[in-house]
């Protein structure tokens, strides 16, 4: 059986500032991601996992290299890439990434608004509380974000980053600022992102988590090493 | 020559009002920042996050005023008083104002490459 690549970097490196200034956070990182696949990206702080997750999510560009989505290279065009960071990705962080001052349910349909075709508003608010209740958040559609503990925060992030069906979930350290018991709960939710056949790419210094994932890359300054 | 000093004394109270008007609308914008990264993350275009913007800050530093500066424009006109023109003036020099708070946070917001998080 074939293995369908979907998300794929051929030396990407990412420079950060010029002159004495100037660091190398990604120095020529080839990889590929499959449909459905679950990977750990290890390696100290400041090795350039986060850099690298994001220029693979599209969210920074890199200086060299390139980014291929489903067999298309991804060009320069800022429409094109917030079009593809819109449908073809979810984002999920360690400092859950929400605006503390809307309601949950904003929060979450923040991929519908962008989406193309926009979705009704009755399928937008349906869509919503549905992806809510898969992840035992119905009951919080109104409250206000800020009223909620920091588990129920990261759980809006992985309804927001699931609720536009992507086909790559991006986790930056998603349990970095959680407790043990929560935190597991966080991982096995995003697991379960792979029976909906999308892939998942953790960033994490975390062993018990990279345990669970099918494969594990590690990085070090800035070079992919395994 | 106190007519001058009357001119300058406005000029400089216009001028503080105007840079106190311009520091307060930066200031909720560079609030309201981490939301529009995560719009961009999620999807926003330039133009979603330019239209964003724009409409914010025309509810917070356009709308109000120039509907308030209407009505009064409408009060001085009914009841016959001198210059009622001011206040198209000071319509006008809010609109710029507007305008100009409107670019430089979309150039603000643009210039930063750091988006989502």
């Amino acid at each position: 059986m074939s293995v369908k690549t979907i998300l794929e970097a051929r030396n990407v490196s990412k420079v950060y500032g010029s002159g004495r200034t100037q660091v190398t956070a990604v120095r020529g990182v080839s990889l590929s991601i499959s449909a459905g696949e679950c990977v750990a990206l290890m390696g100290p702080s400041g090795s350039g996992k986060s850099t690298l997750l994001r220029v693979l999510g599209l969210i920074s560009r890199p200086t060299e290299g390139s980014v291929i989505i489903q067999g298309e290279e991804v060009g320069d065009g800022e429409c094109r890439r917030a079009r593809l960071r819109n449908r073809f990705f979810g984002y999920v962080h360690q400092e859950f990434a929400i605006i503390e001052n809307e309601t949950v349910e904003r929060n979450v349909m923040i991929p519908l608004q962008y989406a193309n075709p926009k979705p009704g508003r009755q399928e937008l608010r349906s869509r919503t509380r549905l992806v809510l209740e898969q992840v035992a958040l119905g009951w919080a559609l109104k409250k206000n974000a800020s009223q909620l503990s920091g588990g129920e925060r990261q759980r809006i992030a992985i309804a927001r980053a699931l609720v536009n069906d992507p086909v790559v979930v991006l986790a930056d350290e998603p349990t970095a600022a959680l407790d043990g018991k929560t935190a597991q709960e966080i991982i096995t939710l995003l697991l379960s992102i792979k029976e909906r056949g999308a892939a998942v790419l953790f960033a994490t210094h975390d062993d018990r988590v990279a345990k669970q994932c099918d494969r594990i890359l590690r990085m070090i300054d800035g070079r992919l090493v395994e | 020559m106190s007519s001058a000093m009357y001119i300058v004394g406005t000029l400089g109270f216009l001028a503080l009002v105007f840079a106190a008007f311009v520091s307060s609308a930066r200031l909720t914008m560079r609030q309201e920042n981490r939301a529009f990264k995560i719009r961009q993350m999620y999807g926003a275009t330039p133009i979603h996050i330019s239209l964003r913007i724009g409409g914010f800050l025309a509810a917070v530093a356009l709308v109000p005023q120039v509907v308030l500066l209407f009505l009064l424009l409408v009060f001085l006109l009914v009841t016959g008083a001198p210059a009622p023109g001011a206040t198209l003036w000071v319509m006008l020099a809010l609109i710029l104002t507007f305008v100009f708070l409107w670019f430089s946070a979309v150039r603000e917001v643009r210039a930063q490459e750091q988006i989502g998080w």
